[in-house]
């Protein structure tokens, strides 16, 4: 004849642990999982409005739907002080948004602001101070002209070297003598990339 | 958007910087993109397809440019590429978004993801490896080469593409 008291204290137990294992298990994912839910863009190029509808255009689709949920929101974006001679731009735009009393914040790491912002995004989720975040790239350059927006991004290089004269595309030009000599490679297959990449694009074919 | 270029067109666009033409750099551009995130047990509650990150890195190297040992080694994107790797317990990707400002970059940088052989990655591109029916398609979204480069929204922008891309509606519709 089995222990019955024995048997339920074994079951009991076992459920407790599963339990644990559950909740322990959802701990350890949550802090190192996120996802993505929901994305939107504009159309690049030269568009005539200005940085705050751009972000209202990519945004709306989310905010229309989630608009209760949303408690952060990271606006990634470099130069609104040098090109649109904006400052404080996340408040700027919660506001515009009508998101005014959601905290924000503006993410600012020259071209790796995006990803820089996906990094945030997952810091405030793991650490549970925001439970949805929003995350807005904008930037608005063609209020400038090409030497000008070329001089202003060259202000991310150090002193030194920008008393030199170097720009971000002769570092480009540098990189690319160094590689086809050390290499061997062919001119035509350096430019080989311009020529795909505008292949792609929306309306290419889903990956499969 | 910048419109398809012939292989000729490319190399008679004007010079910018020896050797590099105009149509090799990204072209000045305004944009926006945008991406809502959650933690992973939320998700499905927002879509019934969420995007999983499952791993990203990060990584830095030095600003002065002459002070790198090797201009071409790409420190910062190998590190942050093989944290993001390990996290997500990985050793190949379908697909990747670079960072193309120049043609060249996306060359030198898919070598150091180790996307492309080191040395070789020009020829692997000239043989079509990074189209996208190749082997290893990267910047199917047209990379800032073709899209333009609106600094803040570029690397949201490849994010919203990743997500299109593994949900499978990437040229759905247009």
């Amino acid at each position: 004849m089995p222990d019955l008291y024995l048997l339920k204290k074994i079951l009991a137990l076992t459920l407790l642990l599963q339990s644990q294992v559950k909740v322990l298990s959802r701990i350890v994912l949550s802090k190192s999982m996120v996802a993505i839910v929901g994305a939107s863009l504009t159309k690049f190029g030269k568009r005539s409005e200005d940085i705050f509808t751009l972000t209202k255009e990519s945004s709306s689709p989310l905010v229309r739907k989630f608009r209760e949920e949303i408690d952060f929101v990271l606006v990634s974006n470099s130069y609104s002080g040098e090109f649109n001679s904006i400052s404080g731009l996340n408040n700027l735009v919660t506001t515009y948004l009508s998101l005014d009393y959601v905290p924000s914040l503006r993410v600012d790491n020259t071209s790796g602001s995006g990803g820089t912002s996906l990094l945030v995004a997952k810091s405030l989720l793991d650490s549970r101070v925001a439970r949805v975040v929003l995350v807005i790239g904008v930037e608005k350059m063609s209020t400038k002209g090409t030497r000008e927006v070329t001089s202003v991004i060259s202000s991310l290089l150090p002193p030194r070297e920008r008393s030199l004269g170097i720009s971000v595309p002769s570092l480009a030009s540098i990189m690319t003598k160094i590689y086809m000599k050390k290499y061997g490679a062919t001119r035509e297959s350096i430019a080989q990339v311009a020529v795909k990449t505008t292949g792609m694009g929306p309306g290419i074919p889903t990956l499969t | 958007m910048r419109k398809e270029v012939s292989l000729e067109e490319v190399l008679s666009s004007p010079l910018i910087a020896e050797p590099l033409r105009q149509y090799e750099f990204c072209p000045i551009s305004d944009g926006s993109a945008s991406l809502l995130l959650v933690r992973d047990e939320e998700a499905e509650s927002f879509t019934d397809r969420p995007v999983y990150l499952r791993g990203i890195g990060t990584a830095s190297d030095s600003s002065h440019v002459s002070s790198r040992e090797d201009i071409l080694e790409m420190r910062a994107v190998r590190e942050a590429g093989r944290q993001a790797m390990r996290q997500a317990r990985v050793d190949k990707v379908d697909f990747a978004e670079l960072h193309d400002m120049a043609t060249i970059l996306e060359i030198v940088e898919a070598e150091a993801l180790g996307l492309l052989e080191r040395g070789k990655g020009w020829a692997q591109t000239w043989e079509g490896i990074t189209e996208v029916d190749g082997e290893m398609p990267i910047n199917t979204s047209g990379g800032l080469n073709s899209k333009g480069h609106p600094i803040g929204a570029s690397g949201v922008a490849q994010a919203v593409e990743a997500f299109l891309q593994i949900r499978g509606e990437q040229g759905r519709g247009k």
